[in-house]
């Protein structure tokens, strides 16, 4: 009825209130929701590199694993998002293993342990991690970083980079 | 009468989708997804833990030993612990470097057909992502099981 109204308004010329088209806008928000949608599902897990890191390229092509993020950039070392040590503090010593480090992964493993005894199953044997390195850092730190872990439990370590096109 | 029927035959509806409710839920969508979405690409390389005394190598079979030295001038192939090639590079980032460097490894590769397996022994102050290049050329060159090590513990 409304419609019929305003035509024949438009018709005898008095101004009428005109919808704005939306189907342009329509078709651009559907192609933007198919694109994310997509870019979701051939992702599967997706990592994103924590903030201050600049990952190196590479061309490896295997997705991230679930597991525990180391991140390193050019001044602390993070476990899951948390600063745990400084690297003036972890090359300080003459010992490979960083124990401010260690102790954090510990703490973690406990965590993942009640969890998976909760949920009724067997503590992880091998345990994994992701190593989160600024493509700026020393052999030195990655070492420290990597004995640690695997004194820690952390049997299968990933280097996470960024994919080169 | 007259008058209805003929704006009837005349009157063409202009029907209209209701598209408000599914521009709010679009809007509310995407900024979301935008958000999360992953525009970088972040992959992988799985590694094994530096040699040392970290890990005891399988010494059993008595397995071949690649090796690539990563020094600031250059990058030394190790089979066995004797010299294959040395490759001089001029700067860090140098292409021809590792170019040549792939070269000798797929030699070695082919000379043995089966191994997987590449130490790369690095110094201490050696950047990270020369180390990550190098595994990027070996892995190129057919040898994509990388292992790191340490060159101050390295007997050569």
């Amino acid at each position: 009825m409304r419609h019929r109204r305003e035509r024949r308004g438009r018709r005898s010329g008095a101004p009428t209130s005109g919808s704005v088209n939306l189907i342009s806008m329509m078709d651009i928000l559907t192609v933007l929701l198919l694109f994310l949608l997509k870019s979701y599902v051939a992702g599967g897990e997706v990592m994103v590199p924590a903030p201050g890191v600049r990952l190196p390229n590479s061309t490896a092509d295997q997705p991230p694993p679930t597991s525990v993020v180391v991140a390193i950039d050019k001044k602390e070392i993070m476990v899951g998002g948390d600063p745990v040590a400084s690297l003036h503090d972890a090359l300080a010593g003459d010992q490979l293993e960083i124990p401010s480090l260690a102790a954090h992964l510990h703490e973690v493993q406990r965590q993942q342990d009640e969890i998976a005894k909760l949920r009724g199953a067997a503590p992880d044997e091998h345990r994994s991690a992701t190593i989160q390195g600024d493509r700026d850092i020393e052999f030195r730190v990655l070492q420290k970083v990597m004995y640690t872990l695997g004194q820690s439990g952390y049997e299968n370590i990933a280097l996470a980079v960024i994919q080169k096109s | 009468m007259r008058r209805r029927r003929r704006r009837r035959s005349n009157v063409h509806f202009v029907t209209e989708i209701e598209l408000m409710p599914m521009l709010n839920v679009f809007i509310s969508i995407i900024p979301l997804l935008l958000l999360s979405a992953a525009f970088v690409p972040v992959t992988v390389i799985k590694t094994t833990l530096p040699t040392g005394e970290v890990v005891s190598a399988p010494a059993d079979q008595a397995p071949l030993d690649v090796a690539v030295v990563v020094q600031p001038q250059a990058f030394v192939v190790r089979v066995d612990g004797a010299v294959v090639q040395a490759v001089p590079r001029s700067k860090a980032d140098d292409p021809d470097a590792r170019g040549q460097l792939e070269v000798v490894l797929k030699t070695v590769a082919d000379a043995h057909p089966g191994h997987r397996e590449v130490r790369i022994v690095s110094e201490a102050s050696t950047r990270y992502e020369e180390i990550v290049e190098v595994m990027d050329v070996a892995r190129a060159a057919g040898l994509p099981e990388a292992a790191l090590a340490d060159a101050s513990t390295e007997a050569f």
